[in-house]
């Protein structure tokens, strides 16, 4: 067995600790780590590079929001990269003959309004010397009527002849000036945020990295139940970046269809665009990549992400006596299969949106992946005298998480292959099929395109599909951090969690609802009213568990001794906003109200008081308060407080404001809104809005120095920093290979801070006093 | 809970909307953070709960964030205090707050299906003398179809496929009986020319569809009673859009393959929003090129004695206009003013003429529907029902049946 396949029988504590004197190789280590607490590291460092990459989208759309339709205000950088403008237009026309003498030209096939007298101007004229080469002159406009102009030089060749001059096409040459932002790019980049945010941010750092790292520390096992399940988690979820990423490079750029994805909008290749060209010859015309869309770059990445993928299934499967042979072996093999299934990406997804699905489709095997070895690690793996009620509630959080990724994420899956299938055609015998058509109805086409439609297929189920999974995921996105923000404030407040059960009933509770309030998301799609009635009580009725957390938080407050650390900050922050969060949603679980308010702004108000204001503040306090025992390093205190206040009170600034605007009604996903008489005057707001969200991005400056800097010059960690109770806490920082040198046992609940009957603040869970777990003090 | 205790209890849901009616009142770019005006009759229901919500919320807001304010100060880090208090909870504590908010929520439940039964449910469903339209929707675009004198749509939305062996009219086209006994490429093409023609796809030889009105110009406004229920079918060509009436209290996604139905009534005309000033054609002659007259249109005054008017039956949407003795056209009904319109008037014996500014309400695309969603704007304008019905778009308010004697003579003692 290697050496981080161990824990896998009931002795596997035994075993381990001879192992973890065992150091793999540098490679096994730190790349193709089967360790529970690299593995974390690394889910950490992909969801911080995304969360740069999801955060510059967001200022993007804020930039045109703030100044839609306004020429003085181009995009920074893009506008000149990409949608740079001539302030004049080209091109001018034709020569039709050449005045040597005063060194001019007359240009003949001038349009009205083309140019005007002074605006500079170019054209390419075959050398005479070498007619295989062109050579290139400039002049200005001296005089312009309708149809011909007189354009004069300075760099006029004596020997020029009007013969070889004629018809060359002649282009004005303005100045090159930014430009403004298109719709259907502004349409990508907010479902292009969205997506990123959500499915490659919050749930690789909330369940990826926290899952991950905490788990097997905090239960006080070795590692997780399948170390190598584990791996393969991390390095399927790289290949679904890679072709998310890639959406970038294609025609028709990235999806941009919002990040719900509803089709018939998903459904039409190059969206917005209406091109077809995926099409392939034959049922087995995937076998022929000679119409991928790929560039270059994209290939080599997804080669290469493939690669690795292979490459560690290698690591740990071949195994001959001779380790080049195994490195042989291993590479070849990798290049061999990663170059297939490169093929075979470049054919299922051919433009953004089928990246998309292909995209997801992956990440949720890595989800899946992951969760089954969260729950087998929980149940199987716990130290001695740690039951069940004895569990930190960070890992009660991640152990109901992974119940309802576990549930959940296969759902997705049926609908993200169902479109992604739908979204494709085939070519037989000269006629165009869609493959298939679940989503889209029989009655229905495209303006100018026939697609092969067959339809016969229900949109509103896609909706149905996706929202099964989707709502459980937005607990997915706030459960592990509503569990480590509770974690940090029993630490911090010196007292006991409040109310330790029904913190984990509620939590149940919210995953029990979660599964069945999917559809008021869809009041206002169609769906039968009685039916809307259903879930808007279902919905109703998910408030009361999450009240009862947030009273417990409350209760736990109470009577402490708080210390205010960073962490803290995030984690009291993360109260504050979730309270908000909640409130809101009850208008939206009022079938009546959301007749109003749904699909404008109040709804992105909302889903960013939980998931900004909630999950991503929680994941700040985590970072914070588990980076001592990540990296071995503290962070530093007064950057931190800096970036969280900056952080608070600008995030406040950018989405409270958005409440109002969706009160009256401004729509999302609208590029211009400035053409409605009933939302023109929310320009003012919006651009506050937007100025507040570029000091939002600007304030996450202090926490990248925060978290490189502390890594290099950061005071060494002890290895129990914050003084708290929880098993991660006994053993070094970092943790050694195998987390513990000795197995712990565990005497006591997680939370026995400020117990009357040792001399400190708090009760370490394997220090050993008696009467300690029967001590139950309510209030 | 009898009606009349229900009653008296929404009565007080509108107690709240005091204040914010009260913000509302001086409304500049600033001020109005509050819910558009509202137009609808089940509007202000929808509203008051909204602001039901708003201050139950809002309390229970500053309750929290005050609590938690409270405690973070109070027992902030004291370094002399050697423990907190250690606690593991309270039974009792928890058995209030989690009853409390269920019954809360269970009461905003029960308002809340009451608001949306008699919104969704609405008894227009079977008043006869309801209006109805349909409208479908497509990239990026609103069609408006008034059912005609008759009162019922033919069939719309049904496209050729390019399997398919009958055209959906059943006739020929392009002297072939279906786009499936062409080549692929063809057959397409063939079909785009179809649906060119046929842009919403509609069965010709639907009886029920013959005197169907529908002007395929692009922000077409809705032309609708306003003392008349209205029944409103939304349908989509092709991808989901969403008809959202921002100050209707009105919403609805436009499904393709789905035929939603939505039923409002409004309260206002847009002439009700609009003020109308009659100037002196000689002392405007001047200024009408002048920003001030920009967006001012013609009223064609049907009052109007000296006017020598009728209606223009050349444009499939009927159209007041103004003619001279030669029953030339002198100026439209909502045509802007010009100087070759004021010479025209004074050719024809005019000295003064109506003007102001048309008032709509718009209709806006709620749905992701594309590059171009943000452009799918629509406008809505409320006439009286006689002029409604003077349109012909729909069959005319049916006269109510008068009391025959027997009834009332069954009634006497």
């Amino acid at each position: 067995m290697s050496d981080t396949l161990h824990a896998d029988s009931a002795h596997g504590h035994d075993d381990h600790s001879h192992h973890a004197h065992v150091a793999p190789g540098f490679l096994k280590k730190y790349i193709f780590s089967a360790d529970h607490k690299i593995i974390g590291i690394q889910f950490l460092f992909m969801g911080l590079m995304f969360f740069v990459i999801g955060g510059l989208l967001a200022m993007l759309v804020r930039w045109q929001l703030a100044w839609p339709n306004d020429s003085k205000h181009p995009v920074p950088i893009l506008g000149m990269l990409l949608w740079q403008q001539y302030d004049g237009k080209a091109p001018l026309g034709q020569i039709k003959s050449v005045d040597v003498a005063n060194k001019t030209v007359t240009v003949t096939g001038v349009e009205y309004d083309v140019s005007k007298v002074g605006d500079s101007v170019s054209w390419e004229v075959p050398d005479a010397a070498k007619p295989t080469e062109s050579k290139a002159f400039a002049g200005t406009v001296k005089a312009i009527s309708s149809g011909e102009a007189i354009v004069s030089t300075d760099a006029f060749p004596a020997d020029a002849k009007p013969e070889t001059w004629a018809a060359a096409k002649i282009a004005v040459k303005g100045k090159h000036v930014p430009g403004q932002m298109p719709a259907d790019f502004y349409t990508m980049a907010f479902t292009m945020h969205a997506t990123v945010m959500i499915f490659f941010v919050i749930i690789p750092l909330l369940v990826g990295t926290f899952g991950n790292f905490l788990i097997p520390l905090k239960i006080g096992a070795g590692d997780m139940a399948f170390p190598f399940l584990n791996g393969l988690a991390f390095w399927s979820a790289i290949p679904a970046g890679a072709i998310m990423i890639t959406g970038f490079f294609l025609p028709g750029n990235a999806a941009a269809a919002g990040w719900t994805s509803y089709p018939p909008l998903s459904a039409i290749q190059f969206n917005g665009g209406g091109r077809v060209v995926a099409a392939h010859e034959g049922i087995f015309g995937f076998m022929h990549a000679t119409d991928s869309t790929w560039p270059t770059g994209p290939i080599i990445v997804g080669f290469f992400a493939w690669f690795m993928l292979f490459a560690f299934v290698g690591a740990y499967f071949i195994r001959f006596k001779n380790t080049a042979a195994n490195v042989i072996v291993t590479i070849v093999l990798s290049v061999v299969v990663a170059y297939f299934f490169t093929l075979g990406t470049q054919i299922a997804s051919f433009d953004g949106q089928s990246c998309w699905f292909l995209s997801l489709f992956i990440l949720g095997f890595s989800s899946i992946m992951g969760a089954v070895n969260y729950l087998t690690t929980i149940i199987k793996l716990r130290c001695p005298g740690m039951t069940m009620f004895r569990l930190p509630l960070s890992v009660w959080s991640l152990f109901i998480t992974s119940i309802l990724v576990l549930l959940a994420t296969p759902v997705l899956a049926s609908a993200l292959l169902m479109n992604l299938i739908e979204h494709h055609t085939v070519l037989i015998n000269g006629n165009l099929y869609r493959l298939a058509s679940f989503f889209t109805p029989f009655n229905w086409t495209l303006t100018n395109q026939t697609q092969g439609n067959a339809g016969g297929g229900f949109p509103l189920l896609h909706q149905h599909v996706f929202w099964f999974y989707s709502h459980p995921a937005v607990y997915i996105m706030i459960l592990p951090a509503m569990g480590m923000v509770s974690d940090i404030m029993a630490v911090f407040s010196r007292k006991p969690i409040f109310g330790y059960r029904p913190m984990i009933y509620a939590m149940g509770g919210i995953a029990f609802l979660g599964f069945i309030v999917w559809a008021h998301h869809m009041f206002q799609s169609g769906l039968n009213p009685t039916l809307g009635t259903t879930f808007a009580i279902s919905t109703m009725f998910i408030a009361v568990p999450s009240a009862i957390k947030t009273f417990n938080w409350l209760g736990t407050l109470w009577g402490g001794n708080i210390r205010f650390t960073t962490p803290m900050l995030n984690a009291i922050a993360f109260v504050s906003m979730f309270v908000i969060g909640g409130l809101s949603g009850i208008f939206m679980a009022s079938t009546a109200v959301d007749v109003h308010i749904h699909d404008t702004y109040f709804i992105v108000a909302h889903i960013h008081y939980v998931l900004f204001g909630g999950s991503t503040f929680g994941i700040f306090g985590s970072i914070y308060f588990w980076y001592p025992k990540m990296f071995g390093r503290m962070m530093n205190e007064t950057l931190g407080k800096i970036h969280f206040w900056l952080s608070f009170i600008f995030f406040n600034c950018t989405f409270f404001a958005m409440h109002i605007l969706g009160i009256g009604g401004m729509p999302r996903r609208v590029a211009d809104y400035t053409g409605y008489s009933t939302f023109s005057h929310f320009q003012q707001m919006n651009q506050f809005i937007s100025y507040s969200a570029f000091a939002l991005g600007l304030s996450q400056i202090p926490f990248i120095i925060n978290f490189i800097g502390s890594w290099i010059w950061g005071p060494k960690a002890p290895r129990n920093p914050w003084l708290a109770t929880t098993l991660e806490w006994e053993t070094e920082s970092p943790p050694p290979h195998g987390n513990f040198h000795e197995v712990p046992v565990v005497h006591h609940g997680p939370y026995e801070y400020s117990s009357p009957l040792v001399e400190e603040d708090y009760l370490l869970q394997t220090r050993y006093v008696e009467g300690a777990d029967k001590l139950v003090v309510k209030h | 809970m009898n009606n009349k205790t229900l009653k008296r209890l929404g009565l007080l849901f509108l107690l709240p909307l005091l204040l914010p009616a009260a913000a509302h009142a001086e409304s500049n770019t600033w001020a109005s953070w509050w819910l558009p005006p509202t137009y609808s009759v089940h509007g202000p229901a929808i509203d008051s709960l909204f602001v039901w919500i708003f201050w139950l919320t809002t309390v229970t807001f500053v309750l929290v964030q005050v609590t938690l304010i409270a405690f973070l100060i109070k027992y902030r880090y004291n370094p002399n205090k050697k423990k907190a208090v250690f606690t593991h909870g309270n039974q009792k504590l928890e058995m209030y707050w989690t009853i409390a908010p269920a019954i809360i929520l269970l009461v905003l439940s029960l308002f809340s299906i009451r608001v949306w039964n008699n919104y969704r449910y609405s008894s227009i469903a079977e008043d006869p003398t309801r209006v109805k339209i349909l409208v479908i929707g497509q990239q990026f675009q609103w069609n408006t179809i008034y059912p005609g004198p008759d009162g019922e749509f033919g069939r719309y939305l049904s496209f050729p496929k390019a399997t398919d062996t009958k055209w959906p009219d059943g006739k020929k086209h392009g002297g072939i009986e279906g786009p499936a006994f062409l080549p692929y490429e063809k057959s397409i093409k063939l079909i785009n020319d179809y649906n060119e023609s046929n842009p919403l796809g509609k069965d010709y030889d639907d009886p029920a569809g013959k005197d169907d009105i529908y002007a395929p110009a692009l922000a077409r406004e809705i032309v609708l009673p306003a003392d008349r229920p209205i029944e409103v079918q939304i349908s989509s060509k092709d991808v989901i859009h969403d008809f959202f009436l921002p100050n209707y209290r009105v919403k609805l996604d436009a499904v393709p393959g789905m035929r939603g139905v939505l039923y409002f009534q409004g309260t206002t005309t847009s002439q009700q929003m609009e003020t109308r000033k009659t100037y002196k054609l000689d002392e405007i002659a001047d200024k009408v090129e002048t920003p001030e007259f920009a967006n001012l249109v013609i009223d064609v005054d049907q009052k109007s004695p000296k006017a020598v008017m009728e209606i223009n039956k050349q444009s499939k949407l009927p159209q007041w206009r103004y003619v001279d003795a030669k029953k030339a056209t002198v100026a439209r009904d909502r045509s802007p003013i010009t100087k070759i319109t004021i010479d025209r008037l004074k050719a024809a014996g005019f000295t003064e003429i109506t003007l102001y500014q048309p008032f709509v309400w718009e209709l806006v695309c709620e749905e992701l529907c594309g590059q171009g969603h943000g452009k799918m704007r629509g406008q809505l304008r409320f006439v009286t029902n006689e002029e409604y019905d003077s349109y012909k778009y729909d069959k005319p308010l049916p006269t109510p049946a008068p009391a025959t004697p027997g009834v009332a003579m069954g009634k006497m003692p």
